[in-house]
């Protein structure tokens, strides 16, 4: 499956620098993504799902002091790109969905304007007329009705889900090989995110290339996608096939995660599964699991590092029990 | 359209609008209106008060003084509107680069914004006439140099608060360079409050020119200006009010209305200021 990899991140490390030393928000990140696949990446807030999406993008922040290992692109490692080379790939072989579609928008330019932008760079020889044409029809494609009206809208006339579609229009009118998704339906209610999801289904049937979804939500997830990478204080500790994954969920926090969805069956003031504790220090990053000082089957061996062992075919997880 | 009835709608709003279409009108039509060359001068007829062929009377040197009074108009507004206009640009460019430049440069360029703006403007205005010399250009140049700094504060500030704004990051990880972002991006979010901001600058550089003209440092003679209209007319005060009436009236007229006027205009564009009748 490697050879025929779009994405392959291999390594990856990041620092950021802060006023209390390096925070490690990433460290050692292997993850590759097949081509015309969905993968996802799940973990909670803070275990680095977001940084390793704009490494992607090489939209680091600028107190990024150490990246360290590749990203490569069809083979070729984006991290050792100049600034330029970098601008000229966003918009035409990657591109990204952002969390939150009420801010993602431009609130000055109406929907055709911002339309037709995004499309500049992939069709630099296109007329206005021609680029809108085409936003009408990709807006059509995503479930607006009445592009023509929409067109020139302002952000502040649609609503939420209307926003997210305008979004991933946006998004797909830049023909990328790779799309980000981060954490699309946060912002949405729970009807629209069943929407949204289903259209990112319905592109994924017509699309040549890849998403990386991600999200905190393993339902999700395990609708959505092909592959699976949970991560937890920067770092994979299980990823595979979302069958795989699911049925046979190998590390503990995995579990745990599994654990915390929400079952319809609850009974009314019963007390919701959680897992106790936070995330450890990413400052400085205690030895060992990382996981161990949450992990409900803790023992002697924790208190060194486990690496990723193999469950089933392309099923991995890193833990001693495994 | 919406924005000029808004400003109709208020009282205050509306005397500023007249005056300013008034002072603009005058202005632009001088050539039109004047009953007399503005430097043409009638010995016989000096200092007169108000007649039929003076309708505001004569100065000193007997020229009219409603017809000059007028051409001071393109003068001072003339003036205004290209002081405005450029320390609009200029700020709000330095202002936008300042919020995107690393720290030494946005330190260079909010010093050189503290410098200028420690000195009272009229004071740094006369020593820059020093440097430069009167004139009516040079007069533009320097009156820019003292009201480019506020210009890119506001500018700077706006930025920073949009900046971290998503849809920026959006559009670059859509592919926007650095300098598409800054300009066609941040430009149209933030002026806005810029452009109230400049118009009601403009009075305040119509009485700094008048000022400086007052002070004989200004626009040269025989170009009419109000501020040297004031004071040739203060000069033969005792002989006739006249020529002070007029030019300190018009000036009163213009500043009045500009001022009005760019309050209403804040009032209209700011939906929380907006007062609901």
């Amino acid at each position: 499956m490697t050879e025929d990899a779009l994405v392959e991140i291999r390594n990856l490390s990041i620092d950021f620098a802060t006023g209390r030393g390096a925070v490690h928000a990433l460290r050692e990140v292997n993850l590759s993504v097949g081509r015309r696949r969905i993968v996802g990446l799940v973990g909670e807030s803070g275990s680095g799902k977001s940084t390793l999406a704009l490494a992607l993008l090489g939209l680091l922040p600028e107190n990024t002091s150490k990246v360290t290992g590749s990203i490569e692109l069809e083979g070729k490692n984006l991290l050792a790109l100049k600034p330029e080379q970098l601008e000229h790939l966003r918009g035409r072989r990657i591109a990204m969905i952002f969390q939150d579609p009420m801010t993602a928008l431009n609130p000055v330019f109406t929907i055709g304007t911002q339309l037709v932008d995004a499309q500049r760079n992939r069709h630099p020889r296109l007329g206005r007329k021609e680029l809108l044409k085409r936003a009408a029809a990709m807006l059509t494609r995503v479930g607006i009705s009445d592009p023509k009206t929409r067109l020139s809208a302002y952000p502040h006339q649609l609503s939420g889900g209307m926003r997210q579609r305008v979004m991933i229009a946006m998004a797909l009118l830049c023909e990328p090989d790779v799309l980000i998704a981060d954490e699309p339906t946060t912002a949405l209610d729970v009807t629209i995110e069943a929407q949204i999801v289903d259209l990112i289904k319905d592109i994924q049937a017509e699309f040549s290339g890849s998403i990386i979804f991600v999200s905190h939500s393993l339902g999700l997830i395990s609708e959505l996608c092909d592959e699976v990478a949970v991560m937890y204080a920067g770092k994979v500790v299980e990823s595979g096939p979302t069958r795989s994954l699911f049925e046979r969920p190998s590390h503990p926090y995995t579990q745990a995660l599994l654990a915390c969805e929400i079952d319809p069956d609850t009974e009314p003031g019963e007390r919701l599964v959680t897992i106790k504790g936070g995330l450890p220090d990413l400052v400085d990053v205690p030895s060992g699991c990382i996981f161990a000082a949450r992990c409900p089957a803790r023992f002697d061996k924790c208190s060194q590092e486990p690496a990723l062992r193999e469950v089933a075919p392309g099923h991995n997880a890193a833990c001693w029990l495994v | 359209m919406d924005i000029l009835r808004r400003i109709w709608r208020s009282p205050s709003g509306r005397i500023g609008l007249i005056a300013t279409l008034l002072v603009v009108i005058g202005g632009l039509a001088a050539p039109l209106i004047a009953t007399h060359m503005p430097n043409q001068i009638d010995v016989a007829a000096r200092l007169s008060p108000p007649s039929a062929t003076h309708w505001l009377g004569t100065d000193h040197l007997g020229r009219d003084l409603f017809s000059r009074g007028l051409y001071g108009t393109r003068i001072a507004v003339g003036v205004a509107l290209a002081v405005t206009a450029t320390a609009l640009f200029i700020g709000i460019l330095l202002g936008v680069i300042a919020a995107y430049a690393p720290t030494p440069v946005e330190r260079i360029i909010l010093a050189v914004f503290d410098i200028i703006s420690s000195y009272p403007s009229l004071i740094l205005a006369l020593a820059l006439v020093a440097v430069l010399g009167p004139g009516l250009l040079n007069i533009i140049i320097l009156v820019t140099i003292v009201f480019v700094p506020q210009f890119g504060r506001i500018a700077r500030a706006q930025t920073l608060t949009i900046k971290e704004r998503p849809f920026l990051e959006a559009e670059r990880a859509l592919g926007a360079s650095g300098s598409r972002i800054m300009f066609h991006h941040v430009l149209p979010n933030i002026v806005g409050p810029i452009v109230v901001l400049a118009s009601m600058n403009i009075p305040v550089v119509i009485t700094l020119e008048a000022g400086l003209s007052f002070l004989g440092v200004g626009i040269r003679p025989p170009l009419a200006s109000w501020g040297s209209m004031l004071f040739d007319g203060f000069t033969y005060l005792e002989q006739s009010v006249w020529p002070v009436l007029v030019a300190g009236g018009m000036l009163t007229l213009a500043t009045l209305g500009f001022t009005l006027f760019g309050e209403a205009l804040r009032d209209a564009i700011d939906p929380k200021l907006r007062r609901e009748p």
